[in-house]
């Protein structure tokens, strides 16, 4: 128990003194005559020539108040704000209302400002920048994706890496996309897949509302993007959507298809390239090969003809020389029959016999001409040779002619 | 490699030198000692193109083999 009530009454206070102090507590402190609010607007009704609304979000609530609206300063249903005013506190009714001076619509839902809000403290943080961002391998061999196994995302990326590459290995992990819990299962899956010697990470998913792709503005799964040592592509939603995911991941993909695009290098291309520059080899070898293999050719060629040249000089030289001799040896021959029948010619015209022919005789004896009576004696048997004839004769008389 | 190369053309250039020689007008013994000798040369530019084709027709082969394996269908 508290106590004896007369001496506890000393110390009490009425209700209207707590209310007054209360009040007092909010007028007092400039804070809370000067304030923004956003949220979004709920049960908006006009009483009185007033406004009443509730301005709330996902976790809290507060009793909002415009003096004097009509019934076209009416705020629809669910319209985020960003409301001006000041706290106030109702001693009669002991309840707190936000006292709204002016507002602006946001334009966007209350997520999207949430998420502007997170987008910018990460910003500043460091978490987007470029010189983070890790490269994506050009040539990947394992690459991870996770996404939802029933969705139409993995098909398109699957579909697209095929259309040109029979070889990479794609590993895909079944996670949540959407809902409470979808950002803690992706962040648990990147957890425990960093270490598994991936390539490359993509995390994907489809279009969707804003509420829809609230996990992958989650600040735990961003971060954990950030500190990955695996790269990582963002494919989340339409090419006009830019969840914080796209911002802090290596690297963006407009849509999932992109990204089957961005690591299905085209290997068929490749191997096409690898068997040109073999068959590239094997000409240049063999053209070369046909040079070097030429060369010796015409130079094996050249001395081969060379040796027959040489002979057919040497021969012809010889030929030359013999045909020179010969003509040499002709003309001396040639030369000495002249001679010789000149000297025959002169022989003959002293020849006895052409004495004999003009009627004279020859005569002698043993076969020796006789030039000399001396050389005869009488009896001596001789011949006389004449034109016609020879006569066989005995000397019977000698007569010298003195001189 | 490049070593082998300068060997092949020296080789080259000792027979070109010795045909010309030839071609030119030399004595009849040294005309015998420059055909053997380029012979001789020309046989060990020969044997070495041999060797050569025997590698390059293996090359070749190996290069047709994994550009058959290659040939994969899309």
């Amino acid at each position: 128990m508290l106590g004896d009530v007369n001496s506890l009454l000393e110390k009490s206070m009425p209700v209207k003194e707590l209310n007054a102090i209360i009040k007092s507590a909010f007028y007092d402190n400039p804070f809370f005559t000067n304030l923004y609010v956003y949220g979004e607007v709920s049960g908006f009704k006009i009483t009185n020539g007033n406004g009443y609304f509730t301005l709330k979000d996902k976790e809290a609530q507060i009793k909002c108040c415009m003096w004097g609206a009509s019934p076209k300063d009416a705020i629809e249903e669910g319209t985020s704000i960003i409301a001006r005013g000041k706290v106030d506190f109702w001693n009669k009714s002991g309840s707190i209302a936000f006292i709204v001076s002016e507002y602006m619509p946001t334009g966007k839902g209350l997520l999207f400002l949430e998420f502007e809000k997170l987008k910018k403290k990460l910003e500043a943080e460091g978490l987007f920048d470029e010189s983070h961002k890790k490269p994506i391998p050009e040539y990947p061999k394992n690459v991870l994706v996770l996404t939802s196994k029933t969705g139409a995302v993995i098909r398109d990326i699957n579909t697209t890496i095929r259309k040109n590459n029979p070889v990479i290995n794609i590993v895909v992990r079944n996670v949540l996309v959407q809902g409470e819990r979808a950002a803690s299962d992706i962040v648990t899956a990147l957890r425990n897949c960093d270490k598994l010697g991936y390539d490359v990470i993509i995390i994907a998913r489809g279009g969707g509302s804003l509420e829809d792709l609230a996990p992958f503005y989650d600040e735990t799964l961003v971060r954990t993007i950030y500190d990955m040592k695996t790269p990582v592509i963002s494919a989340v939603g339409h090419e006009t959507d830019y969840s914080l995911c796209d911002f802090v991941a290596d690297y963006r993909a407009p849509t999932p298809t992109a990204a089957g695009e961005k690591v299905g290098y085209d290997w068929y291309g490749l191997v096409d390239q690898v068997k040109e520059n073999m068959q590239r080899i094997v000409s240049l070898c063999n053209n070369q090969f046909e040079r070097k293999s030429s060369r010796v050719q015409v130079l094996s060629h050249r001395l081969a003809t060379a040796s027959t040249t040489f002979y057919t000089r040497k021969v012809n030289k010889i030929l030359a020389l013999t045909s020179k001799l010969k003509e040499n040896t002709n003309t001396i021959i040639q030369n000495k029959e002249g001679k010789y029948r000149e000297l025959n010619a002169a022989l003959d015209q002293l020849s006895p016999l052409k004495t004999l022919g003009r009627g004279f005789y020859s005569v002698s004896k043993d076969g020796k001409r006789v030039t000399s009576v001396d050389n005869l004696s009488v009896g001596d048997e001789i011949d006389i040779r004449g034109k016609d004839g020879t006569i066989s004769a005995e000397v019977k008389k000698i007569e010298k002619e003195e001189k | 490699m490049a070593e082998k190369k300068n060997t092949f053309e020296e080789s080259l250039q000792k027979l070109e030198e010795i045909v010309r020689t030839l071609e030119g007008d030399v004595s009849i013994d040294e005309a015998i000692k420059l055909f053997e000798d380029g012979i001789k040369v020309s046989k060990e530019c020969v044997d070495e193109l041999k060797a050569e084709k025997g590698k390059l027709s293996l090359l070749t082969d190996e290069i047709n083999n994994l550009t058959e394996e290659l040939n994969i269908e899309k």
